[in-house]
């Protein structure tokens, strides 16, 4: 190998929790380190450079406008960008105020005097302001699939990530359907699998931090959780968790779901 | 005769003996969850899952074909360093293998699985671990829990595809039926646990097995099954269901004949190593039918849902002479979307 990939990993408006986990491949990281040169982790180090970046990891989304310029001009050194984490992929928990009324967001964050004072544009997902080229799921971020990442580019190609439901790994590991047995709202059958069905192997509903899986039966779901007596509200909640600035979810949202909950609104750019 | 006679309080020390010689897998509870797993012990056999009427959640091909398997292993300079048979030897630490309880439909669900691993082409990862498997089955005298059809699907009396029979003749007594060399080694290799079989015996497992054929009705007729569904190609039907349906693949994943699996490479850190791995695919999934210049198959969810009951009920039966159902009932019971496969079936035949 004649020079070392230059690596970056940067956060945006998110918890850090992707760059916690990264930091987290305690065991793996010193050989990571023989294969890649990191050169900007301002989590974890002091003389970050700004670039030029091989492959440059973005956590977080973007709420303003000079987080937008920062991100462009990142974009620009970088020759391959991947989103990682919720935030920086579908948006994140801070997404669900896309979908509320901004003026009274505003004021319950900030305080009625304040809120012109504040500059905070819509939640944005990363490819809303750049080009992304991959996408590495999970809150926070699955550390194995970003290690899996460096190394398939390292011999030239990316990884596949599942594109079916949780469900499939939670049969795989044998686990007891929460969802079917104990009317638990387990958002599993339509979330991408990846995180070995990691909440339902300790009896905890699937949150959906991994988005919608391909072609996610929300109708269907959506009714099941009817079914099991669940309320529009919290119907509203479970699905826009993580995954406001899901293509799926803001369709299913916005062109159905809609009409049981009036309380939506979408702020338009 | 070679049928022997062993006593309901000598099964755990059957499975005690069993452990000393063999990986032995039979029937327990993992977080409240009916499975199929290793057990060191008899003490760790949950013998009511097999009498009261339970079904394990996955079925024994857990144990051929599991979620996830290495099928071999490869380094960059060397080759392949581990092969399919080092592998599974390993996974068996060596051992054969008893997998104890098997229902008669899912000795019926090996064998659909084990004609097609081995006609077809074969899998030596399969077969490995196949052929050092000894099943020891636990005859069903009648339905065992409501979303049971395994007369409808012929395959409560499979006649191969386990090695003992265990039938039970009376609250205290079971037959054992042996029904391959490796069955006959069993009843040969602990004559203690087993005695034999006496003219009164002989009668009762007549009696027992008019009870069984008394016990199992048929809910719907599958002759012609084949072609109904074939001829249902458009029918409204299918949308129907794929109004319901998930498409979360649970089905098919605790279905005792779906085999269908995806291959993936998994490489160290130094990029030196690496290893094949297959994991379950679902004929349910977007990507299952994907190939290269993005063309799919099967685009919309109804191709996808219908296709499934086409491989099973067309397909299968036309090309091996059974179906590739036997009736367990599993994707009922464990079908978020509460979609029960008979009615489909009747549905399509017009019975319902």
């Amino acid at each position: 190998m004649a020079s070392k990939p230059q690596i970056g990993i940067v956060g945006f408006t998110g918890c850090a929790g992707c760059q916690l986990s990264i930091l987290d491949l305690e065991n793996e990281l010193l050989d990571l380190l023989g294969l890649v040169d990191i050169i900007d982790f301002r989590m974890a180090m002091s003389g970050n450079k700004k670039g030029p970046y091989d492959i440059l990891f973005v956590e977080g989304s973007i709420v303003n406008k000079h987080q937008e310029e920062e991100l462009k001009e990142l974009r620009e050194k970088a020759k391959v960008l991947v989103a990682i984490g919720s935030c920086a992929s579908f948006g994140g928990p801070q997404a669900i105020r896309n979908y509320r009324d901004n003026k009274k967001t505003k004021i319950a964050q900030y305080g009625k005097d304040n809120i012109d004072k504040v500059e905070v544009i819509k939640v944005k997902p990363i490819n809303k302001v750049v080009k992304v080229d991959h996408y590495l799921l999970e809150c926070p971020v699955n550390k194995y699939e970003f290690l899996d990442f460096v190394k398939y580019y390292l011999v030239g190609g990316t990884p596949t990530l599942p594109n079916y439901p949780v469900c499939q790994q939670c049969k795989a590991k044998g686990n007891r359907c929460i969802f079917l047995e104990d009317g638990i709202m387990c958002m599993g059958p339509v979330i991408q699998a990846g995180c070995d069905a990691l909440c339902p192997s300790y009896g905890m509903p699937c949150d959906g931090c991994r988005g919608s899986t391909l072609e996610a039966a929300y109708d269907q779901q959506v009714q099941l959780m009817i079914e099991k007596g669940a309320s529009v509200e919290d119907i509203t909640r479970y699905i826009l968790k993580y995954n406001g600035e899901d293509k799926q979810v803001h369709e299913f949202l916005m062109e159905k779901w809609k009409e049981q909950d009036k309380k939506l609104v979408y702020q338009e750019d | 005769m070679l049928s022997k006679i062993i006593s309901r309080q000598d099964l755990p020390k059957l499975i005690d003996a069993l452990t000393n010689d063999f990986l032995v897998i039979a029937p327990t509870y993992d977080k409240k969850v009916p499975t199929f797993s290793e057990v060191e012990s008899s003490s760790e056999v949950e013998f009511d899952i097999l009498f009261n009427e339970k079904l394990p959640m996955l079925p024994p091909k857990k144990v051929f074909l599991p979620a996830k398997q290495t099928v071999f292993k490869y380094n960059l300079i060397k080759g392949v360093t581990d092969s399919c048979d080092e592998i599974s030897d390993a996974v068996t630490h060596n051992k054969n293998v008893v997998i104890f309880g098997v229902s008669p439909c899912d000795v019926s669900g090996v064998g659909v699985l084990e004609r097609i691993f081995r006609d077809n082409y074969s899998d030596d990862v399969f077969l490995r671990l196949h052929d050092k498997t000894t099943i020891i089955s636990v005859n069903c005298l009648d339905h065992c829990y409501e979303n049971c059809f395994c007369e409808t699907m012929s395959s409560n009396d499979p006649k191969s595809g386990y090695d003992v029979m265990l039938t039970e003749i009376s609250k205290s007594k079971l037959i054992a039926v042996p029904n391959s060399d490796k069955g006959k080694k069993i009843l040969r290799d602990y004559p203690e646990l087993f005695s034999q079989i006496s003219e009164k015996d002989s009668e009762a497992y007549i009696d027992a097995l008019n009870l069984k054929n008394k016990n199992f009705k048929t809910e719907f007729l599958v002759e012609g099954l084949a072609s109904h569904v074939e001829d249902s190609f458009e029918s409204e039907i299918w949308k129907e269901f794929t109004e319901k349906c998930l498409f979360c693949g649970s089905c098919t994943f605790v279905c005792p004949t779906c085999y269908c699996y995806t291959v993936k490479e998994i490489v160290s850190v130094d990029l030196k190593d690496g290893e094949r791995q297959r994991e379950w695919d679902s004929c349910y999934f977007p990507e299952f039918a994907l190939v290269a210049g993005d063309h799919n198959f099967r685009e919309t969810k109804e191709q996808r849902f219908r296709y499934r009951y086409l491989h099973k009920f067309v397909d299968l039966p036309r090309r091996y002479n059974f179906e590739g159902c036997v009736g367990c009932g599993r994707c009922v019971t464990y079908c978020p979307a509460n979609i029960d496969v008979r009615d489909v079936l009747k549905k399509i035949i017009g019975v319902m």
